[in-house]
Order: structure tokens, then C-alpha cells, then sequence
């Protein structure tokens, strides 16, 4: 898993990537030095928990990704089955070509099936 | 031929400058303005993305283009301080180069060079000052504590390692200013009038504030008073009554204050239904009040759906904040059937629900579209 999170970081833009559990226990993790990966792990699964809540409390299906866009960073958090996987990027990454590389990345963990920790 | 070549390009220009006024959208911007990079016109076109980004201020593709021409001008200076930072680094450099990346607006690499330098050459007040300045031009903007609490440390750093920064005094002054901690700032002020006597701005400062009484200093500590400014998204004290004012300070993003149209408002909301797919859309106010919004038949309920919209938006603000990204933009959810954007522009909130035929690029183009027709031009009359 922390290949696939390597492979990932070399995408342009991309500064870090890690992979959770749904209830926020980091499985793998792959950091910039600036992101502490206590931090980024503790908002992330935060942020998944508290939007998945609101969308069940009023009758929407679970999310299968969500995309948040910050003054000084992108966002992407991207079911993969078990876990999430939570991918910090520059501000100024154009999504597109970077959202392969996300979705090639979601989709081989998703394929791993199981987690080793 | 030459001539007629250059007919060509000009009016397709033309042609291209008529469409952005007959269909202004960020599409029509962004293709007139690369048309512009393309023809070497780059002045025009950064004229061109900025006129955008006002009416558009969300749009990605005219920040690129902007940052595309800056990056062409900046790239070769960036290349010889890198050169310069392998071969022989100085403390000047690595300010110098942070300094190139602040202006491109790549504040993360710009902390992130200014950081190694300070860690390279701790006794070098330069790096601790770019961090202290790059953090106060996002505490103006963003009203972020963190940011705030950064740029107290930094600044506090500067000053022990060269007591005599006027720049760092200042900031701070400033800093406290913006928390409301007046005994703090004038303290600050009055060390800059001891290392420049000829401050005049400075000096009708601090001499307006004698007469609003002694300012005493504040039991409370810094942190509690920059969380204060955060919670209640206003500074303490008024940004534009302090002398000399940085270069970054561009103001709040937040709109505080801007008079809504709100009939007006509905009205254009109530235009979303136009749209196939399009649920649900709100517009809340700063109180979390709905100004406007539109609900299909098969939709979710008007309260329900403001109320989910604040929590998203408050979930996202909240991790991006606290995760050092800066404030929400936008916040896109995809899921089986259903697409859900929440996005603030000047301090409201609007979200939209939205499934099948409507593609998520589209949602967001009718969002950008409301924005610029009915937030820009009511923020306007206000200001007339």
C-alpha cells in the first residue's frame, strides 16, 4: 500500500497521501514533511464521519468521493472499500490529470482487499 | 501577409472580446485570455483573467492562466536561486526565493523554503520574517488563528534575533491591532517611531489612540484572542485604521456588511428549475439564514437541505482550517445518484443537490454563474 501511495505522490502537485480506516486509524501514509500526519489523519477521518452522518440524517446515499477545495490546498477523499483513501494536493493542481492517478491509486487498494496492518 | 495575419488574430480577439460581453462565464474569459498567452499579449491577458477572477472569483481555469504568465516571468529567477541555494546557500537566498513564490501565490512552497532557511541558518532573521509576513497576509485575508499564532512566533523571533526590525515591529503591531490588543500593538508602535521618528503615519496613529484612553494590556492570551477573530470571522480592530499597510492586505475574503437583494435573489434561484437534474439549491446568509432557494418535487425538504449544507460546509471548513489548507472554497460530494456542491463566496453559502442528465461541471458553472450575476452585482449597488 505505501508503493501505491509513493507511485501517487510523483504525480505533479500531489503532496501527500494516506490511507484510513473508516473509523480514522491510518493504515499507510505518505507526507510532505509541512503536513503532520496526525493532524491530516484526525481532520480527515473528522470530516468523513461528520459528512456521512449529515447525508444519512437526511436520507442521501454514502458518498463515494469527496472533493474539497481550500484557499490554499485541494482535497480528496475517495471510498475504497475498508478505508479511505485522503489525498492532500497544491492549490494551484489542475484536477483532471491528477484524478487518474487518484482513481488508478483508489482503485488497486480497493482491489488489495483485505488490510494488513 | 504578415498584415493579413495579424488582421486574423485581431479579429479574433474581436470576435472573442464580443462573446465574453454578450456571454460573460468563466468558459469565455479563460478562452479569451489563453488567447491572449498564445498571441504573447500577456499584460492583456492577465488584465483579462483578473476581470474574471473578480466576477468569477472561484475560477479554476483563470487562476491558471494567471499563474501561467507570472510562472513564465518568475521561472528564470526561480532557476538561478535554486542554482544559487545547491551551490552556495545564504540566508538572502532562500528569503529571495520564497519571496518569488509568495508572489505566485504559492504560499506552501514559499513557507516551505522559508522554513528550510530558518532551519539552515537559525541565527538569520530573514526566513523567520517571510514566514511571519506570509502568515499575516493570510490571518488578513482568511481571519485564521493558526495563521495568526504562526506569525506572532515568527515575528517574536525576528525581534530577538534583531531587535531593531522595524518591519517585524510593525507586523506585530499589526497582529495585535487585528486581536484587539492595544496596550501590545502600541508598544510595538512606539519602538517603530523610536528606529524611525519620521513615521508620520504612525505617529497620528498612536496619537489617535491616546485619546480613546490607556490602552491596558489583556489578561487573556494571544491564542484565545486570535480563536475570538476566528469565531466571530471580524477582526478586533479596524484593518483599515492601521498605518502602513502591507502589501498582501487585500482585506477579508468574507463580505461582511454587503446588502443582499434577496427578492432578486429568489427570483434568480428560482431560475435553477430550468435545469434538468438540478434538486435542490440554497443561499445562506453569515447567520446560517435562508436568503434563497429552489427545491424540486422529488427533492429534499427546504430546511433539511440549508441544514445539511451548513454542516458540510462547516465539517470542510473546520479540517481544511485545521489541516493548514486555508478556508473552504468548494467542497464537492459524489455518491450512487447524487452530486452535492457547497461553495462560499464573500462570506455566504450556496449549495446545490443535484443528479442525473446534470454533470457536475455544468452544477458548477450555474453556481459561478449566480455568483457573478447576483453576488457581484449586488455587492456593487451596496457599494454605490
Amino acid at each position: 500500500m505505501r508503493r501505491i501511495l509513493k507511485q501517487l505522490n510523483e504525480a505533479v502537485g500531489v503532496k501527500g497521501s494516506l490511507v484510513l480506516t473508516k473509523d480514522g486509524i491510518v493504515v499507510a501514509s505518505h507526507l510532505a514533511r509541512q503536513l503532520e500526519e496526525d493532524v491530516v489523519a484526525a481532520m480527515a477521518a473528522n470530516a468523513i464521519r461528520a459528512t456521512r452522518k449529515s447525508l444519512e440524517r437526511h436520507g442521501l446515499s454514502d458518498f463515494a468521493r469527496f472533493t474539497l477545495v481550500a484557499s490554499h490546498g485541494k482535497m480528496v477523499f475517495t471510498d475504497t472499500g475498508p478505508t479511505f483513501l485522503v489525498v492532500v494536493m497544491d492549490r494551484n493542481v489542475a484536477l483532471g490529470p491528477v484524478d487518474i492517478e487518484i482513481e488508478s491509486a483508489a482503485m488497486r487498494i480497493r482491489n488489495m482487499g483485505k488490510i494488513r496492518v | 501577409m504578415a498584415l493579413v495575419e495579424r488582421l486574423k488574430r485581431w479579429r479574433d480577439i474581436a470576435r472573442l472580446r464580443r462573446q465574453v460581453r454578450a456571454n460573460p462565464s468563466p468558459a469565455t474569459y479563460a478562452e479569451l485570455a489563453e488567447r491572449l498567452v498564445a498571441l504573447g499579449e500577456e499584460d492583456d491577458a492577465v488584465g483579462v483573467a483578473d476581470e474574471g477572477l473578480e466576477r468569477y472569483p472561484h475560477a479554476d481555469r483563470l487562476a491558471h492562466v494567471r499563474l501561467f504568465v507570472k510562472k513564465g516571468r518568475l521561472t528564470g529567477q526561480i532557476r538561478k536561486l535554486r542554482e544559487d541555494l545547491q551551490r552556495r546557500p545564504t540566508p538572502l537566498a532562500f528569503a529571495q526565493l520564497a519571496q518569488l513564490y509568495r508572489e505566485l501565490g504559492s504560499h506552501d512552497e514559499a513557507l516551505a523554503i522559508a522554513a528550510q532557511g530558518a532551519e539552515r541558518f537559525p541565527l538569520s532573521e530573514s526566513s523567520y520574517l517571510m514566514q511571519g509576513e506570509i502568515r499575516m497576509d493570510r490571518f488578513r485575508r482568511e481571519l485564521i488563528a493558526k495563521d495568526a499564532v504562526i506569525a506572532e512566533g515568527a515575528l517574536r523571533q525576528v525581534l530577538r534575533l534583531n531587535s531593531h526590525n522595524v518591519t517585524a515591529h510593525l507586523r506585530l503591531a499589526e497582529v495585535y491591532h487585528l486581536v484587539g490588543m492595544r496596550a501590545e500593538c502600541t508598544a510595538h508602535l512606539r519602538e517603530v517611531m523610536l528606529l524611525t521618528p519620521d513615521a508620520a503615519d504612525v505617529a497620528e496613529f498612536l496619537a489617535a489612540d491616546e485619546t480613546a484612553g490607556p490602552a491596558l494590556p489583556l489578561e487573556d492570551p494571544f491564542e484565545d484572542r486570535a480563536g475570538a477573530v476566528q469565531s466571530a470571522a471580524a477582526f478586533a480592530g479596524n484593518p483599515a485604521q492601521f498605518p502602513s499597510p502591507a502589501s498582501g492586505g487585500d482585506g477579508p475574503s468574507a463580505g461582511a456588511g454587503a446588502a443582499l437583494d434577496a427578492p432578486a435573489l429568489r427570483t434568480a434561484m428560482a431560475g435553477f428549475a430550468d435545469h434538468e437534474g438540478m434538486r435542490n439549491a440554497v443561499l445562506l446568509d453569515q447567520a446560517g439564514k435562508i436568503v434563497a432557494d429552489h427545491a424540486a418535487t422529488d427533492a429534499i425538504a427546504r430546511n433539511h437541505f440549508a441544514e445539511l449544507v451548513a454542516e458540510v460546509r462547516d465539517a470542510a471548513d473546520d479540517a481544511a482550517r485545521r489541516m493548514d489548507q486555508g478556508s473552504l472554497v468548494r467542497a464537492d460530494i459524489e455518491g450512487p445518484g447524487m452530486n452535492l456542491v457547497v461553495t462560499r463566496v464573500r462570506g455566504l453559502t450556496i449549495g446545490v443537490h443535484f443528479a442525473e442528465p446534470m454533470r457536475a461541471d455544468a452544477a458548477w458553472e450555474i453556481v459561478q454563474d449566480f455568483t457573478a450575476h447576483q453576488l457581484t452585482a449586488g455587492r456593487e449597488e451596496s457599494d454605490a
